[in-house]
């Protein structure tokens, strides 16, 4: 059920590389990717197989991007760093893909990670002014044994409307329980615009108050580097609690339904 | 299906009409077997080939002449998620159509695993 193949259970903190991303010969993927990306000689690398694996890799990666970016350029700027961003972001989420959620009617077998729809959900909400979106997490209502509703497949939720549970940090400006109706009418929206998700409830947790001086400096922020920390942070949260969910599977399943 | 085709052969051809899906990005590259030892540097150029191989699966349904096709994609921003992955159904099931020449029986299960 754990994704997290021979990972970092205990939750590292952001910046920590996780097992996952070190490649065989002990170098890690960043790093080697990094490196490439700055022209830094490394006389390791030139020699290393599994390096040139991943720098290989990396080039095929950056291809299909750019091919992607050429194909609609009206939809977003990308620089360089956010491109190397969001490969990386693509490889954290294969490593890491935690849950998988519904998509769509019943009769249909679409699915979406949860980090992907968790950052379209941070995405929507970044875009109101003084307010930096958090951790977001999604669950499903419990499946029904008596609907009829056949059990998911492996390490996906059930299928039925979305429960979303966000934190945010608003600026002083706001009033909280307007700031609280604007999130949700952001994420309901993302949901159906956006995915395709029905969502039942979303729940907002203000985690903090932005000053002006921080609400300023918020504007400045890459919001990419923000997205990803909040990506690892979910997702090793994730793998937390999945952990948890495993050990007490028996007791939920023998004592709730 | 498709006697001629052996699954890697659909699985190409899947992969292409999935690409060629308009809100379709890349498939999932594959880079995690990049970071396995136990995938030989050999076994693991499916990861340089793009799009990938492991984008796409094709199994032949034991007992029965279905086949199950999972399907990998990272979208583009600024489409619909749930449209794409009916496209992408459309497509894969188009692709079968026109390679078996007869129905096929098929589940196609879509999975998004990123937007970018």
């Amino acid at each position: 059920m754990a994704m997290n193949e021979g990972g970092t259970p205990g939750g590292a903190a952001f910046g920590d590389v996780p097992d996952e991303e070190t490649l065989p010969c002990g170098r890690e993927l960043a790093q080697v990717w990094e490196q490439a990306e700055t022209g830094e000689p490394d006389p390791h690398t030139a020699d290393c197989p599994h390096c040139a694996e991943a720098l290989r890799a990396l080039r095929t990666l950056e291809g299909v991007v750019a091919r992607a970016r050429a194909d609609e350029p009206q939809e977003r700027q990308w620089d360089t760093a956010a491109l190397a961003g969001r490969v990386m972001d693509v490889v954290r989420l294969e490593l890491r893909p935690g849950r998988t959620l519904a998509l769509g009617e019943p009769d249909e077998d679409a699915w979406i990670v949860e980090a992907a729809a968790a950052r379209t959900f941070r995405a929507a909400v970044d875009a109101l002014p003084g307010v930096r979106a958090g951790s977001c997490r999604i669950e499903t209502a419990v499946v029904n044994a008596a609907s009829g509703a056949s059990a998911p497949p492996a390490g996906r939720l059930p299928r039925g409307p979305a429960r979303v549970r966000i934190e945010v940090q608003v600026g002083l400006s706001w009033n909280l329980q307007l700031v609280a109706d604007e999130v949700r009418g952001r994420i309901v929206e993302a949901a159906d615009g956006e995915l395709g998700m029905r969502v039942a409830a979303v729940d907002v947790v203000v985690a903090d108050l932005l000053d002006e001086d921080e609400e300023d400096r918020e504007d400045q922020e890459d919001q990419e580097d923000q997205e990803d920390q909040e990506d690892q942070e979910d997702q090793e949260d994730q793998e937390d609690r999945e952990d948890r969910e495993a050990e007490e599977a028996d007791e939920v399943e023998g004592g709730q339904r | 299906m498709t006697e001629q085709q052996t699954p890697r052969a659909l699985a190409d051809l899947v992969g292409a009409a999935v690409l060629a899906t308009r809100g379709v990005a890349f498939l999932r590259p594959g880079l995690a077997e990049l970071l396995r030892s136990s995938v030989g540097l050999g076994a693991g150029r499916g990861t340089s080939g793009a799009a990938g191989a492991s984008g796409v699966r094709v199994q032949r349904r034991k007992g029965s002449a279905g086949l199950d096709i999972e399907v990998y994609v990272v979208l583009s921003r600024g489409h619909r998620a749930l449209d794409v992955t009916r496209a992408v159904r459309a497509a894969v099931v188009d692709v079968l159509a026109g390679e078996a020449g007869e129905k096929v029986s098929a589940q196609v299960r879509v999975t998004v695993t990123g937007v970018v």
